[in-house]
């Protein structure tokens, strides 16, 4: 899969999660719908992204992704 | 399992936002494209296709505003041409106020309509739904079907052809005859 669609799958994650009053819960919810549904091939690949700077997510996406365990 | 009282608690309210769709107009495709279905055929119309329910509905057409088509000089039962960002299709148009200035519908109950090649790639974040309802399109008039469903159509034919030979080759050993 491209990294511009995970990219911008990761963002339309965090656009509905961006309503959440606390940040933190924004953050943990993004994380853990990616970690519940994304494949790990595409989660390795988005880590990867964010590793190398994580161009074109959102602030709210990249912190959700660094901050998942890295996957198998 | 919920007697006396529900289990997770009473129901949880979630505070969300709209988020709009990023498929817009503009002015190369100024219009929407919305799709959906009539009562008398079921989904892509596999099942329902083969029975005398295409005598209420034998063909995806394209409505559109008469305020539409006269700017395009479409007439009624003119082929259009409808274009996406995704790609293009060939549908007779149908004119009628039922559609709003600036919105074209379309059902897609027939294959060689292709709703599908002109809708786009978006889809909902959680259960990634495809997003149907909302392409940008335009409409221009058009002498024949587009260049893939001309093909489509040949190679239709052919298989109706070959399903045909296949059925007569078989017929007196009953290969090719419905059961029951």
């Amino acid at each position: 899969m491209s990294v511009e669609s995970l990219v911008r799958m990761a963002n339309d994650i965090g656009h509905f999660f961006a309503a959440e009053p606390k940040r933190a819960d924004a953050v943990a919810g993004i994380a853990n719908h990616i970690r519940r549904f994304w494949d790990p091939r595409m989660r390795r690949q988005i880590a990867g992204h964010v590793a190398a700077g994580g161009e074109g997510l959102d602030e709210l996406a990249r912190e959700a992704i660094a901050s998942l365990p890295p996957p198998q | 399992m919920h007697v006396d009282t529900f289990v997770r608690g009473k129901g949880r309210f979630l505070v969300t936002e709209y988020v709009p769709t990023t498929e817009k107009v503009n002015v190369r495709y100024p219009l929407i494209l919305t799709t959906g279905r009539i009562l008398s055929q079921y989904n892509v119309g596999a099942q329902t296709r083969r029975t005398e329910n295409v005598m209420w509905h034998d063909e995806d057409r394209l409505e559109l505003h008469p305020h539409d088509a006269e700017e395009r000089g479409v007439q009624e039962g003119d082929w259009v041409g409808v274009q996406s960002r995704a790609g293009e299709t060939v549908l007779r148009a149908q004119i009628t106020d039922r559609v709003q200035p600036g919105v074209v519908y379309t059902t897609f109950h027939f294959p060689e309509s292709g709703a599908n090649v002109i809708t786009t790639e978006n889809s909902d974040w959680a259960t990634n739904c495809p997003e149907y309802k909302v392409t940008a399109v335009q409409v221009t008039r058009v002498t024949q079907p587009s260049a893939w469903q001309r093909r489509h159509s040949e190679f239709d034919r052919r298989q109706q052809a070959l399903l045909d030979q296949a059925v007569h080759a078989g017929a007196g050993e009953g290969v090719g005859e419905p059961a029951g």
